[in-house]
């Protein structure tokens, strides 16, 4: 009995021992099987994106790694990083990015995010400060320099940013990012990301708080909220969602206009994003895209008349887009992609059309382009994007380039493009009155302000370049080049009361006082845009910017852009996770559209940064100085200018746990 | 004796095989393309010197192998599966060379105890460190920081890459997991230093089921690959360095005359012979510039691999 049970204990010692030892085979699952496997093709045709020695326009990249030596904590400050863009300020939180046409709404530009415009349909030019959008969040940015319809849609005009946020898995973690600095300007951000079964997310709540200039009114306090998930479907189908929303308060107003006395403005803006892409093949794929875009603005403005006396200005405007593109590669030497798109723009706002009916402008349209390598040395870019709008009618915005490329490392392009910049509706169906409203909400008056009396036909330009992109990897340099001579037409522009011959002919049918959209006036373009870049180590990076415009214009605003813009960057890499980067601007003086005379100015900012690990956690410092040099204006419409650029300093701590 | 039992006896003698140099036993792992192609390029290369008999494991016993490796004839299994098989069931006596086997699993494997170290070899299937690096020199001669993701199981061929990168002044950057969950963060790590990402065969770091998302990762962080089989550089790395079975059949067969010649084995190694290939999609999209195969193998040589 006993003997029965010690050997019974054993057996069970004996197969418990044996479960616990691991099997001879296990150390190692490697076979030949994994040298032999057949993958499928990961990196498709449609995947890839065009090597920027075949981009039919000169293209920068901002990557992480600028944007992070930078140390900017608004996202257009980025762009004083590529050749002829013009980056200014109105207002503490009114940000102002323009290339080769420097207006106070920066209309001309086509801005998107993740491939969605944001663009703004109501009045035009990009509200900056409603991008619910961390920089950190951001993994490079595309700028284009020139139009593209054919690849970017409508309204890619002087130029296309696209901005690509991190995929969340890039991000995994949590990542605490603080910030204070001059001006009362504080941050907090927070952000998580993470996979689940199903897919990979990415959430960052933010806090931002800034007292803009000194002497204006115009701080501000948002508060921010952005998702991203990407999930995978199946094999070769993902989708990717985006959803986003930022609520805040900006400072309006001045305590010297009577039309416009401080006061707060209630900013509300959210979207929504969805991406599919099904690889069919590692030939072709099918992309689709929808999004919903809405920007609220809401103010009670007090005017001088009397106290109590005020109006509303409050604007909506919201964006419905479905868009379908089909990408196809033609054995090695060409590829092509062809797409159509459906759209709603959606306004209301009593001041600027005097109704509170919700407008909508229509539109829908197709584009397509190809890329082809007919024969060695030679890439052929051929696009053009057709658009129905319902404000404008029809129109095509060709474009055609050619490049030799003598070797891999060399390009040389020349191209011409057609382009046209619609109307916003502000500027094709204004109706705008400042209906003043006594302190019981009863009418007081109604001033006409600006009316669109005539139909406000696109402006239009004929772009014609020649670039060249030049890369020696042993010396790590690389050169880009562009040429470039631009006829406008058609500007749309207010008339100016008692203006000259080339003004917008004034109107019989307009209400005294009010000022017309009108399409009148053109010029001609003509420069050059450089950039250098040097990396003659791994611990250093050289980079020189420099653009010159020269501008021929037959309206009274001749010298709308800075004739010459440039840019030096160092960013140096000292050993132990130190490293200072430092970049000296210089920009010429001009005048914006409707604005006054805006000095030259120099501007130095620098970024010193550590990185260092606490209790196993990767953390950052980093003191970021904007304008170590003499205070400067840029964009005003008021003398003195209120808004003076002083020496700035910040401090930033990043944590990721 | 009768005369004609002494005939017989001598026909007998013969017509058997007489000695463990006449006869080679292949035992593929699968029946299928590859592992005939080593043996189709073993037979080559072996020529009128052996007999060579292929089996293919799902038509082989225990007993059989066990009768096989009893005897003195060389046993060459093709590929881990058969040559765990028959080093399970080796009854001690045949020589045996392993043949289109990754290194880490040749080490791992346990031989009768009796054996001598110079019956048993093995063609390894992957590539040695000296030539991947060469390989990422020749391919991104402005390159300074390689990458690689490794488990703690390769911990032996990260050492010998660190050795061979700080000879040619490159620097190399490790991150060892210790599991699958663990890549995506090792790996986010890695690009943000590196230049360009090495793969080594690794299961946990790089297999079928994870290659999409490596590879879209280092696409979004813009960094070239440089893969280790044709299977990679089709999914997505710009460059592969690897040995085609052809490529290893042959030096399988140099191994098994030399067994004839001197009577040992040589010691386990990589095949001599290697190809490349490349992934000019990949590599024209990050604005790659590949030299062309000779000035490869140039570089290749006069690095006296």
């Amino acid at each position: 009995m006993v003997i029965r049970s010690i050997a019974a204990c054993l057996s069970c010692c004996f197969l418990v021992v044996l479960a616990c030892v691991p099997p001879a085979y296990a150390a190692s699952d490697l076979s030949e099987a994994d040298f032999l496997v057949e993958l499928p093709t990961v990196l498709t045709a449609s995947r890839l994106s065009q090597p920027l020695m075949d981009a039919p326009n000169s293209t920068n990249v901002i990557d992480r790694k600028q944007i992070e030596a930078s140390g900017y904590h608004n996202i257009s400050d980025l762009f004083r990083l590529v050749p002829g863009f013009y980056v200014g300020q109105k207002r503490g939180w009114s940000h102002n990015v323009s290339h080769t046409f420097a207006d106070e709404f920066a209309r001309h530009i086509q801005v998107m995010v993740d491939g969605r415009t944001i663009y703004l349909a109501t009045i035009g030019g990009v509200r900056w400060d409603t991008l619910p959008l961390s920089i950190d969040d951001i993994e490079r940015i595309e700028v284009v320099r020139g139009p593209n319809a054919a690849s970017f849609g409508a309204n890619a005009f002087t130029g296309i940013i696209n901005i690509i946020t991190r995929h969340p898995d890039d991000v995994a973690g949590r990542m605490l990012h603080l910030a204070a600095g001059d001006h009362d300007h504080r941050e907090a951000w927070f952000r998580w990301a993470g996979r689940s079964q199903n897919g990979s997310h990415r959430i960052t709540l933010g806090d931002r708080r800034d007292g803009g200039f000194t002497y204006q009114d115009d701080d501000e306090t948002s508060q921010i909220f952005n998702y991203r998930g990407d999930f995978d479907l199946a094999a070769g189908k993902t989708l990717s969602v985006q959803l986003g929303g930022l609520a805040g308060e900006r400072g309006e107003g001045a305590d010297d206009d009577p039309a416009n006395l401080p006061h707060p403005q209630d900013v509300s803006s959210r979207h929504l994003q969805l991406d599919y892409q099904h690889d069919l093949s590692p030939e072709n794929s099918l992309h689709l895209k929808f999004y919903f875009n809405h920007l609220l603005t809401e103010e009670i403005v007090p005017t001088a008349l009397s106290p109590g006396f005020y109006y509303l200005a409050d604007l909506l405007g919201q964006r419905l887009h479905l868009e379908g593109q089909y990408t196809q590669a033609v054995g090695e030497n060409a590829r092509t992609v062809v797409g159509a798109y459906l759209r709603r723009d959606t306004v209301r706002s009593y001041l600027y059309w005097n109704t509170n009916e919700k407008l909508n402008a229509d539109s829908w349209g197709m584009f397509g382009h190809i890329e082809w390598r007919p024969l060695a040395p030679w890439l052929v870019n051929l696009g053009a994007f057709w658009e129905d709008h319902e404000l404008v009618g029809q129109f095509v915005s060709p474009r055609a380039t050619l490049h030799w490329q003598p070797s891999l490392n060399h390009s040389f392009r020349i191209g011409i493009s057609k382009a046209y910049r619609n109307p916003v509706m502000f500027e094709a169906l204004a109706n705008a009155n400042i209906t003043v409203l006594k302190p019981d909400g009863s009418v007081l008056a109604q001033l006409p302000y600006i009316i669109s009396s005539s139909v406000i036909k696109p402006e239009s330009m004929l772009s014609r370049d020649i670039g060249y992109l030049g890369v020696w990897p042993e010396a790590g340099l690389t050169v880009d080049l562009r040429l470039f001579r631009e006829q406008f037409d058609n500007f749309i522009l207010l008339d100016t009361p008692g203006g000259g011959p080339h003004e917008c002919p004034v109107s019989t049918t307009t209400p005294t006082g009010a000022r017309d959209w009108c399409n009148n006036g053109g010029s001609l373009q003509q420069g050059y845009e450089f950039q250098l870049k040097w990396n003659p180590n791994a611990n250093n990076t050289v980079m020189l910017n420099h653009a010159d415009l020269r501008i021929d214009a037959n309206m009274s605003e001749t010298r709308y852009s800075p004739p010459q813009i440039s840019g030096l960057h160092l960013m140096h890499d000292f050993s132990k996770g130190l490293d200072l980067s430092l970049s000296q601007y210089w920009v010429s003086g001009f005048e914006a559209i409707g604005q006054k005379l805006i000095p030259s100015y120099k501007r130095l900012d620098a970024r010193l940064a550590k990185r260092f690990k606490v209790a196993g956690l990767n953390g950052q410092i980093a003191l970021v100085w904007q304008n170590l040099g003499d205070s400067y204006t840029e964009f005003n419409s008021r003398y003195p200018p209120q808004n003076v650029f002083d020496r700035r300093a910040y401090v930033h701590f990043q944590l990721d746990f | 004796m009768p005369r004609w039992i002494f005939l017989c006896c001598l026909f007998w003698s013969l017509a058997s095989p007489a000695s463990a140099e006449n006869v080679v036993h292949l035992i593929l792992s699968e029946d299928a393309a590859a592992y005939q192609e080593v043996a189709n390029s073993f037979r080559a290369g072996i020529g009128p010197r052996l007999n060579v008999k292929v089996w293919t494991l799902a038509d082989i016993d225990v007993a059989q192998v066990r009768n096989l490796t009893g005897g003195s004839d060389l046993v060459v299994p093709v590929g881990v599966k058969a040559t765990r098989f028959v080093a399970a069931q080796h009854a001690g006596q045949a020589p045996v060379l392993a043949l289109m086997i990754p290194r880490a699993t040749s080490e791992k494997l346990k031989w009768p105890a009796g054996m001598s170290r110079k019956k048993i070899s093995a063609v390894f299937i992957d590539q040695p460190p000296e030539r991947s690096l060469t390989l990422v020199e020749a391919a991104f001669p402005a390159a300074r920081n390689v990458g690689l993701v490794i488990s703690s199981e390769n911990e032996a061929v990260a050492k010998a890459l660190a050795r061979e990168a700080a000879r040619r002044n490159l620097r190399l950057t490790v991150e060892t997991i210790t599991g699958p969950e663990a890549l995506p963060s090792a790996l986010r790590r890695v690009l943000a230093e590196s230049d360009v990402l090495l793969l080594v065969p690794d299961a946990v770091a790089i297999n079928a089921s994870n290659a999409q998302n490596v590879l879209l990762t280092t696409y979004r962080f813009r960094i070239p690959v440089v893969g280790f089989s044709q299977g990679l550089t089709k999914a997505g790395a710009v460059v592969s360095v690897y040995s085609s079975p052809a490529q290893i059949g042959l030096q399988g067969a140099q191994f098994a005359a030399r067994l004839v010649e001197m009577g040992e084995l040589p010691v386990p190694r990589h095949a001599r012979e290697s190809s490349f290939a490349f992934n000019s999609y990949v590599a024209r999209s990050l604005g790659v510039v590949l030299p062309s195969e000779a000035e490869i193998r140039r570089k290749l040589e006069s690095k006296n691999d």
